[in-house]
This record gives structure tokens, sequence and C-alpha cells, in this order.
């Protein structure tokens, strides 16, 4: 009985927590009261609220998106929504909202790749990682124990996982150099964001951007992220893998 | 203001060469202008409901450095009616001007306020003083009996003689019907006649005053000639403009118009020209007219305004019976232009439309065409282009372009349709592209669930959204809601959004590829370790290993004949492992055929077959120490080239 002990503590424990947690309504469960009641404003603070309490959550962030998208902030609707897509990259309620925010906030995205790079994102970016990151572990796993007990495993089999760890290893390399522009998106979140020459505020304004618009940031100078065509003030756009506080 | 260029002046007398200089004293006096003064007025300051003022901001000696912006009070609609501007040297007084025009209306009668604004002007910033003005009900349709020259009242007796010669009238292309439609458009021409010496400068751009009619695309540059109206020569002022009815009954088409009107003091002019020869005066053209009074006559203002005198005009409704339904109140007569459709679609993805309506009629009413079948897609509003074909934009082509979302999957018959009403003849048309055969890939949109405002859904319904309803009856009108909000959290693993999650996968790859260079490298240790000239070599070994322990206790203890049984199985183990054979055929004879009679070896074995065969006599000057040095020095003849000094060579132990 002993023995089972720690085993039973390991699984209790997360219901333990749960049951000590759920002393009243969460952020959660407030904000979704108060978008049921068309407080907007308020169900974007609970979720925040929630947002630092237990990190990016896919459920979380659509939420957000919806809320801010009956305030009328397009911006940070999308923002909302392709961080949650991030997590859920299969979710079409999300993709549907996205979908709906980029017609309001009148920031179409022509993502069409071409055809050979399809298959590329039949998979979500962290979604290629886990792929290739399982297979590499099969293959360690076949190397060890081949290492050991070869002779007896039939080599048939032996050849068809490893040929098929490989390829998939190689798809999700293929996959997430390909993609990898993903993680340096970022998406305007007000309207008519200033594009200056150079990370300073007296410096010439070089174009306007729509709030919704997709960027791609590069390196933060002061309250300032490198785009394209200039510097963009970090509080007029935001990465979309790089989850922080606001 | 636009101060207006006599015609004949330019183009017949000489002082065109002086025209350098005149320009040249015209920007040095400029330069040497007062400071920019700013004044605000509307004209008139009382006017019925359904009219409009003129608000006119003045800068005088300066520009604008940005348009003024007044605030409209509750109730009043301001809107930009152009800029004017004029330069004018009067007794030698250069004063110009630029003045900024608005319309102002109001639905209400009342007293209304524009409050004080900013206005930026050469350089400095004035605040205008707030102008009040009055909309009184509205007024009753003017008498036909209004003659066609409205002269300022205020005017004195000059005013009034320049007024009488000034009229305006609005010329229609010849029509068949007496009767128009409501939203047709009709090109005009406006023509405002003046004295022919006389100086003008407008003091507003022709206005709609009157109900059921709009003015449109007034041309910006009017025309100037002379014209000879029952034997009196005026000079004519033309524009162009489109007139669209706006609503149903009897209206007269009033257009008005401010001008000021310069007319020499004749007394003057007439006193300093010579006497004729034959009754008339040589300089009674008005050429001499305009040349002397530029030049010699002091030029008085009169302000007057010009109305037209229009007949009531029959504007009738269009027949509601036989409209089409995707009709959006195009009046003319129109063709389909170039159109481009989609060659394939996806449920839900936006898909470009481009089509262009050619023809004459009123542009600004129209709307995109509808693309059909309507309930199978979605779509957004267009961006227009429009390009007029003559200066009142009554024909040309106005191109749409559109996104369109499919929303329901399979084979479609698209082809894109429009209804307008043809005036000429009276009843609706409908035009509609040649139908294409279309595949829309994907499913169609199921329903959505209940959403989040109803707080009595299901976790499980939560969990399972399905994404929002895009079906509408009518096409772009209804919008699309949002998928419902999610009622639990669920678990996701934040691989990309967490920095030290990244920080673990990073080293979960570096561990994965360190397993799997480690197991290549068991097995290659495994490989080799499993060799059997190794396995043999590691057994011959440690036989060796364990006969010269024996040998070197055996020596300790003086145990002649277990020394030489141990020293024989080291070397045979040792000449056997290099020599690749079995311990037990390395006899003396073997050993002789191999090595040299001498060897180290040969000796060791000999004496060990001695003692093996004579052991009574083995503890008999047994030297152990030189023993073990010939054991040692056997081992190393096993190697190639390896046969040492001879045992006799050895150290002589004492006897």
């Amino acid at each position: 009985m002993k023995r089972f002990l720690p085993t039973a503590t390991l699984l209790l424990l997360p219901v333990a927590v749960v049951a000590f947690a759920s002393d009243g309504p969460t952020p959660f469960e407030k904000g979704n009261k108060a978008f049921a009641s068309d407080d907007y404003a308020g169900a974007v603070a609970a979720y925040h609220e929630q947002l630092e309490t237990t990190g990016p959550n896919a459920s979380l962030l659509f939420n957000l998106g919806n809320a801010h998208y009956r305030l009328g902030k397009y911006g940070p609707a999308i923002l909302a929504y392709e961080r949650a897509l991030v997590l859920d990259p299969h979710a079409e309620d999300i993709r549907a909202n996205l979908r709906l925010a980029r017609r309001a906030a009148t920031a179409f995205e022509d993502h069409s790749p071409p055809v050979w790079e399809t298959p590329l994102f039949w998979l979500g970016f962290d979604e290629w990682l886990f792929v290739g990151l399982t297979c590499l572990m099969l293959l360690a796993v076949i190397s060890l124990v081949h290492a050991f007990i070869g002779d007896r495993m039939p080599r048939a089999v032996v050849r068809l996982l490893v040929g098929a760890s490989l390829a998939l290893v190689l798809i999700a390399i293929i996959a997430v150099s390909t993609r990898r522009a993903e993680l340096s998106r970022g998406i305007v979140i007000t309207s008519d964001a200033k594009v200056r020459l150079s990370p300073f505020p007296s410096a010439d304004v070089v174009a306007t951007l729509p709030a919704g618009r997709a960027v791609h940031i590069g390196k933060k100078h002061g309250g300032y992220f490198r785009i394209k065509n200039g510097w963009i003030a970090a509080t007029d756009a935001r990465p979309v893998y790089r989850i922080e506080p606001e | 203001m636009v101060t207006l260029i006599d015609p004949q002046s330019v183009t017949k007398t000489p002082i065109n060469r002086t025209a350098p200089f005149a320009l040249v004293t015209l920007f040095a006096a400029l330069a040497v202008a007062s400071a920019a003064e700013v004044s605000v007025k509307i004209q008139p300051n009382s006017f019925p409901v359904g009219r409009g003022g003129q608000l006119s901001v003045t800068v005088t000696g300066g520009n604008f450095d940005s348009p003024p912006n007044p605030q409209a009070p509750d109730g009043v609609t301001i809107r930009s009616y152009g800029r004017n501007q004029s330069v004018q040297i009067i007794n030698g007084r250069v004063n110009q001007s630029i003045t900024q025009n608005f319309i102002i209306s109001a639905n209400e009668p009342g007293t209304y306020t524009i409050p004080s604004f900013e206005v930026v002007a050469g350089g400095k910033k004035t605040t205008t003083d707030p102008v009040s003005f009055t909309v009184t009900t509205a007024a009753a349709p003017p008498s036909l009996s209004t003659p066609p020259v409205a002269g300022n009242p205020s005017q004195g007796a000059g005013g009034t003689a320049a007024a009488a010669d000034s009229f305006l009238k609005l010329e229609f292309p010849p029509r068949k019907r007496d009767y128009v439609y409501v939203g047709e458009m009709a090109p005009v021409r406006i023509k405002a006649y003046f004295p022919p010496g006389a100086k003008i400068s407008l003091r507003s751009a022709p206005r709609p005053e009157g109900e059921g009619f709009t003015l449109h695309h007034l041309s910006k540059e009017p025309e100037q000639d002379f014209e000879v109206v029952n034997g009196t020569k005026y000079r004519t002022v033309s524009w162009f403009a489109g007139i669209s009815t706006v609503k149903a009954g009897h209206y007269p088409i009033h257009i008005g118009l401010d001008a000021t009107v310069m007319t020499p003091e004749r007394s003057r002019t007439r006193r300093m020209r010579p006497p004729s020869l034959f009754g008339g005066s040589l300089f009674d053209d008005p050429f001499f007219d305009n040349f002397f009074d530029s030049a010699f006559t002091h030029l008085v203002p009169h302000d007057v305004t010009l109305t037209t005198n229009g007949d009531p005009l029959d504007i009738r409704s269009l027949p509601a019976g036989d409209r089409p339904k995707d009709f959006s109140g195009a009046v003319g007569n129109f063709s389909l232009g170039s159109y481009r459709l989609p060659a394939d679609a996806t449920i839900g993805e936006p898909r470009k439309i481009r089509v262009t309506i050619e023809g004459r009629g009123n542009f600004d009413r129209m709307s995109a065409p509808i693309l059909e079948p309507a309930a199978h897609w979605k779509t957004y509003t267009a961006k227009t282009e429009f390009k007029p074909e003559d200066v009142t934009s009554f024909s040309g082509s106005k191109t749409f372009e559109f996104n369109a979302v499919p929303q329901r999957g399979g084979d479609q018959q698209v082809q894109l349709t429009f209804s307008y009403f043809d005036p000429s003849e009276g009843a609706y048309k409908s035009l509609s592209s040649p139908t294409i055969p279309l595949k829309v890939a994907g499913s169609a949109a199921t329903p959505p669930p209940p959403t989040a405002t109803q707080p009595a859904a299901s976790a499980a319904a939560a969990q399972t959204p399905a994404v929002p309803s895009t079906e509408s009856g009518k096409t772009g009108q209804t919008p699309v809601d949002l998928a419902p909000s999610r009622l639990t959290l669920g678990t996701d693993l934040p691989l990309l959004t967490a920095p030290g999650l990244l920080a673990v996968f990073w080293l979960l790859v570096g561990l994965g590829v360190l397993l799997i260079v480690a197991g290549f490298v068991i097995r290659a240790v495994r490989r080799r370790n499993a060799d059997p000239q190794r396995v043999a070599a590691r057994k011959s070994a440690r036989a060796e290993s364990a006969a010269l322990t024996e040998a070197d206790a055996a020596a300790r203890n003086g145990d002649v004949i277990a020394f030489f049984n141990a020293a024989r199985r080291a070397v045979q183990t040792r000449f056997a492992a290099a020599w690749h054979c079995p311990a037990e055929s390395l006899t003396i004879a073997e050993l002789r055929h191999r090595l040299p009679a001498d060897s180290a070896a040969l000796t060791l074995l000999r004496q060990a077959d001695a003692i093996a065969y004579a052991p009574a006599q083995a503890g008999d000057a047994f030297d152990a120490e030189r023993w073990q040095a010939i054991l040692q020095r056997a081992l190393v003849e096993s190697g190639p080239g390896q046969v040492g000094p001879s045992p006799e060579a050895l150290p002589v132990p004492a006897q």
C-alpha cells in the first residue's frame, strides 16, 4: 500500500489544487458573465486578469478577442484571435471570428502559400515542433534499443520506424524553417499607427498603418519595434508569439 | 472671389505687351501688402428652411495655412463650397483676398450661431467672431412673375443700373417630355449676363435655391464670352452642371449667383474721349471702354444677386409597380461594360469582383450590380471609380470593385445583374452578364450554437462551437455574428508563447540527439567487443596474467616446480596469441623452428622440461631472480624481431 501512496498523491494533487482554487468565480468566469451582460470593457479587464494569473490559453484569448470585437477594437481582437490560433490552430470558431475581425478592420490577409508549401500548413507551427521532437525521441529510443538488442529486433520494422521518423523530422525541419517568419509576426492594434523613420517620437512619419495590419516585428529599441519600413511604437503593435501582461 | 478678365481685351489690345510690367508691379505691391486679416460673414443671413446661406471666411493680404474648420451647431449642416481668390487694384491700391466658402443650412427654423473658430493665415492665428443667421419657415415657391434680374435692393442708382443690365439664365438641352422623374439628371448650362464694360467679381458660385432638385458637378472654370441679346451686347459667364431632381411635385428650378459689378463713372470717361466725326465716338467699342475704364476711370462696385426665373417643373415619382428587387436608384440609360468574375472560390474566402457600368444618367445614385445567386454570396461595400465623359458628369462609366464571400459550396451559375430606370421610355430595365459556371469548394457553414450570452448553454456545447452562420437572405445586408465565446478554459501547451517551455524544448532536442549518438556508440562498442579474435586475445591475456601471477608467487615461495609450470604456460600463451595457434601445440620442437637456439623462451622451456622430468633436482641452485628475468625476456620475444640476448648473457647468480 505504501508504494502506491506517492502515485496517489501525484494524481490527487491537481484535484486538490482545483478544489482549493474554486472558491468563487475565476476571472475567466467573471469575464464571461460581464460579456453576457454586454459589459465588454469589464470582460476585457477580467480576461486580462486571468491571463496574468494562468498565462495564455486558447479559450481565454478567444473570448478576449470577442470582447475586443464587440468594443469595436478590431486590432486587439485580431491580435487575440491570432494568439489563440497559435495555441489551438485547428479551431474553426477562432478562424471564423478572426475572418470577421479582419473584414471589419478591412485588414484582409491574402495568405495563399505555393502549392508545394500547402502541406507545411496542415499543422500549426508548434505542432510541427512537437512532431519533430517526438520523432527525434523515437529515433533515440530505436537507436538505444537497437544498440542493445539489435540482433533480436525485426529488421523490417526497424527500417520502417527509422525511415518514417527520419522523414517526419525532415518535414518538420522544413516546415519550421519555412514558417519561421511567423515567430516575428505582429499585429497593429491602434488605428493609424505611425511608422517612423527612427525609434524616436520626433522622427519623421513615413507611413501610417491601420489597426489589424500584420507586420514583422524585429528588434526593440526603447519604446519602438523595428518593422519593415521603419519603427513603430510598442504601444501600437504587439508580437503574436510573445504574450506579455499588458 | 474671381475677378473676370475681359476676353476681348486679352485678344485685341496692345496692353498685352505691358503684362510683364503689370505682373511685376502686382507682385511688388503684394509683397508690401499689409498683414493678413480674417473676416467672416454669412450671406444672406436670413433664409428659409430648404435653402442655404453662404458662410465666407476671407483672408485679406495672405493665404490660409490650413483650411478653416467652422463647427456646426446642432441642427445646422456646413459643407465646404470651394475657394475663391481675388486680386484687385483699385485706385492703385492692391487688394488680394482668398475666400473659403461654405454652404450652411438647417432643417428647423430658428436663429443659429456659428461659434468662433481658429483660422491660421499668413503664419498668424486669428480667432473669428461668432456669426449668427436666421432660418425662417419654408418659403412658398417663387412667383412665376419674378423678374429675371434681382438686383441688390440696397444699391443706389448706379447699382440698380448695373443690376438691370445683368441677369442669369438656365439652359436645358432640348427634351421631348414636359416632365422629369425623381432621380433623373439633366446636363444644364448656367449663363450669367453682365454689361460689357463692367468689371465683374464673382462672390459665389451658382447655387441651387429651391426645393426639388440638387446641383452636381458644377464646372470649376467658367467660360467667358460675349453675346448679343435683343440687340444688346453682354459679357457672358457660363458654367456647366448637372441638375438632379430629388422629390416629386411641381417645383421651379432656381439658381442664385452673387457678384460684384464694377461700372465706370460714365460722366468722367465720356468727357475724356475725343468727339466723333460721324456723330458717334471711335471709342464706343467696349474694348475702348475697358481700356479707358481700366486706365483712367474710377470704378464703382455694385453687389448684385442674380436669380434664374424657372417655370415649375413637373417631377414625377418612379413607378412602383414593376420595380425590380435589385433596383438601387439609377436613372438614365446604361449598359454593362467589362466585368470580372472569379474562376474558382472557396467558402468563406473573399473573391474580388469588378464590373463597369457605362451610359448617361445619374451615376451618383447608382449602386453596385448584384452578384447572383445573391443568397449564396455575401458582398461588401464596393470601391467605385467614375470616369466622366463630359463636363457635367452626365455620361461616363463607373467601375465597382467589391469583395464577395461564397456562403455555400458546390456548383453554381453566377452572373451580375443591374437594374435601372430609363426615363425616356418610362420603364425599368435590367442588365445581366452571361452566367458562368463556378465550383465553390468547401462545405456549408453549420448553424451557430447558443451564444455565450445564454449562460444556460452547456459546457459541452461550448467546447465544440461551430463556425458563425453567415447565411443571410439578402446579400450584404445582414451582418454575420461572432462565434460564441467559450465557457471553460481548455488545456493548452503554450510552447511558443512561453519562453521557458521553448528552452525545455531545445533541451529535449539536444537530449534526443545525444541519445541517438549514444546508441550508435554503444552499438559500435558492442560489435567490437564481440569480435572472436578480440575475445581470444582477451582470454589469452587473462590466462597469461594468471600464469605470471602464479609464477611470481612460486618464485617468492621457492617452489621451483610451480614456477616453471606457470612460466611455461605464460610463454606458451603469449606465443600462441602472437602466432595465432593453440598454446598446447607450442612445444620445444616447434619453438626451435621459429626462434634462435639461444632464445630465452627455449631456455626457459628446456629448463621447465628438465624440472618436470627430474623433480628431485628442482631445488638445486634455483635462482628465482634470474629465471624471472629470463621469463620476462621470453615474453618479449613473442613480438616480431624481438629475440633478445641469450640466457647465457644474463647475469649468472652466485652459486
